[in-house]
């Protein structure tokens, strides 16, 4: 196969796969879990639980808060500024990536939507 | 408590060779597996303890890496510029001494930076929280400096660092996808270059075992310029050795492809105990086995600080007789095996570790990443443009 070829197979492989990869990337949602159903399978990837916010500590720069859902409860960690106001007892929703710290699995919040205000 | 730490730096330097010497299999996946096992190893062994075979294994795999990049053609995403001048003198029959060039770059380096230690403690902790908020716009900087010195197609290379961002962008935001940068880096700068040496069907001449001829004077000049551009570039994420090192040879109107090899085995080392350095002054981990430590060790004392430094130093002088003697091995088999039967064996043990801890998802990540690693090649464009994958989605973070 001449070079010329070549480049173009490649050039248009790239560009059709990174398209799909961006189409596979804004349409598959993350998968929902109840929080008993975590486990270290799910390390390193995005998931998506919903659940009441039961204890809340803010630190600078970052807010570390319990979740509970009627299985479990797991620690969120929010990294960036959410523009919005969580309270305890507040029923939210969190996407994020699961991670472990200290032999715990936690989940590090990319969304969060609030499912009421109750 | 010496001889567990002695224990860990020969195992550490023993893993070391074999992430070193496999294509594809990146210390952070090892640095990783110890932290996964770290809950049952710590009831034998201390903290200090994984964390110094987490540092002899990366300062091992930054000498040992050189051997398939240079005999293989077959780097990991740091090792992508010694491909070019290694490969010339491979075919010329000098790929010992190419191989040695970087060692003894990498040696001298780790030796010169722990006696700028005193003065790099300092000049990180102060210069950190002056360019902190400017990270952004330093890489933007550096990315175009760096595609202004491309000498084939400038607008060739700024694509490719375009369309490398966007597929980086896509690949860390697929929800289900595992371990995304092994794929990616894999696909880009591994199978993707073997593929290229398969279809150019390379035939690798007889070897001789020859030191190195360098001068004293040249050798400290280009030294000097890597550890300053490294102690600069070390502490800024998504800038790699490969782009410290293009940096550190912009000062010199030409340079040889022997000087420019112990300049890549220099940086190549520097930028990982660089980043031990910038874990203790300013609690941030810059690469995959850093972050593993800062995990391991809840808090990082003096004494801690000082035991890295100096497992840093016991692992160089290891790593280096090794890589001398694994070099000769290389040197003699390279010319009886099946260059091209040896291509499709790494291809096909990377596509099984990449479906075995990536999924199907990984492989397609993979697929795709392959097919835009072999466009800069064909175009004759250097591959560190790619590197836009990782300093693209970095700036939009902070930019966002």
């Amino acid at each position: 196969m001449n070079e010329k070829r070549l480049l173009k197979i490649c050039l248009v492989t790239s560009i059709l796969g990174i398209f799909l990869l961006l189409s596979i990337a804004e349409f598959s949602q993350p998968k929902f879990y109840q929080i008993n159903d975590i486990t270290d399978k799910q390390l390193d990837t995005q998931i998506k639980i919903e659940g009441t916010i039961t204890k809340s500590k803010d630190l600078p720069g970052l807010l570390l808060f319990d979740l509970k859902d009627n299985t479990s409860k797991i620690t969120v960690v929010a990294f960036k500024d959410f523009q919005i106001n969580l309270t305890h007892g507040q029923n939210i929703s969190v996407t994020g990536k699961i991670a472990e710290y200290n032999n715990v699995l936690e989940i590090i919040a990319d969304e969060i939507t609030i499912k009421d205000d109750s | 408590m010496i001889l567990e730490i002695l224990i860990a730096i020969l195992i550490g330097c023993f893993t070391g060779i074999i992430t070193g010497l496999t294509p594809g299999l990146h210390i952070n996946l090892i640095a990783v597996l110890a932290f996964s096992a770290s809950p049952f190893l710590l009831e034998f062994i201390s903290p200090i303890t994984i964390s110094v075979f987490i540092i002899a294994m990366s300062i091992t795999h930054t000498f040992l890496d050189a051997l398939p990049s240079i005999f293989l053609g077959a780097p990991d995403s740091d090792q992508i510029l010694s491909v070019l001048p290694g490969h010339r003198l491979l075919l010329e029959g000098r790929g010992y001494e190419a191989v040695m060039l970087t060692a003894i770059g990498s040696l001298a380096a780790v030796i010169l930076t722990l006696i700028i230690t005193p003065l790099l403690i300092p000049f990180v902790k102060l210069t950190y929280p002056l360019i902190k908020d400017y990270i952004p716009y330093i890489l933007i900087i550096s990315s175009l400096f760096l595609i202004s010195k491309e000498h084939k197609s400038k607008l060739w290379a700024l694509l490719i660092f375009l369309l490398s961002g966007t597929l980086g962008i896509a690949v860390f935001n697929l929800p289900t996808l595992k371990q995304p940068l092994l794929p990616l880096l894999s696909g880009l700068f591994g199978i993707s270059i073997l593929i290229v040496s398969l279809s150019e069907k390379t035939k690798i001449p007889p070897q001789r075992i020859t030191n190195p001829k360098i001068e004293k004077k040249e050798s400290v000049k280009v030294l000097s310029s890597g550890l300053i551009t490294s102690s600069l570039c070390g502490f800024l994420p998504g800038i790699g050795p490969a782009e410290a090192a293009i940096i550190a040879s912009s000062p010199f109107k030409k340079i040889s492809s022997e000087y420019f090899l112990l300049l890549s085995g220099a940086i190549n080392t520097v930028v990982m105990v660089i980043s031990f350095i910038a874990l203790y002054t300013i609690d941030k981990a810059r690469n995959g086995s850093v972050v593993i430590i800062s995990k391991i060790m809840e808090k990082l004392t003096f004494s801690d600080f000082i035991i890295f430094l100096a497992a840093s130093l016991v692992s160089a002088f290891i790593a280096y007789y090794l890589t001398k003697n694994i070099a000769k091995i290389f040197s003699s088999l390279i010319t009886k095996i099946n260059y091209q039967k040896l291509c499709i064996g790494i291809i096909l043990f990377v596509t099984a570790i990449v479906i075995t801890l990536a999924g199907p998802l990984g492989l397609l990540v993979m697929v795709i990443s392959t097919a835009f690693g072999i466009v800069p090649s064909l175009l004759g464009i250097a591959k560190n443009h790619m590197m836009g994958c990782l300093i693209i989605p970095v700036i939009l973070y902070f930019l966002l």
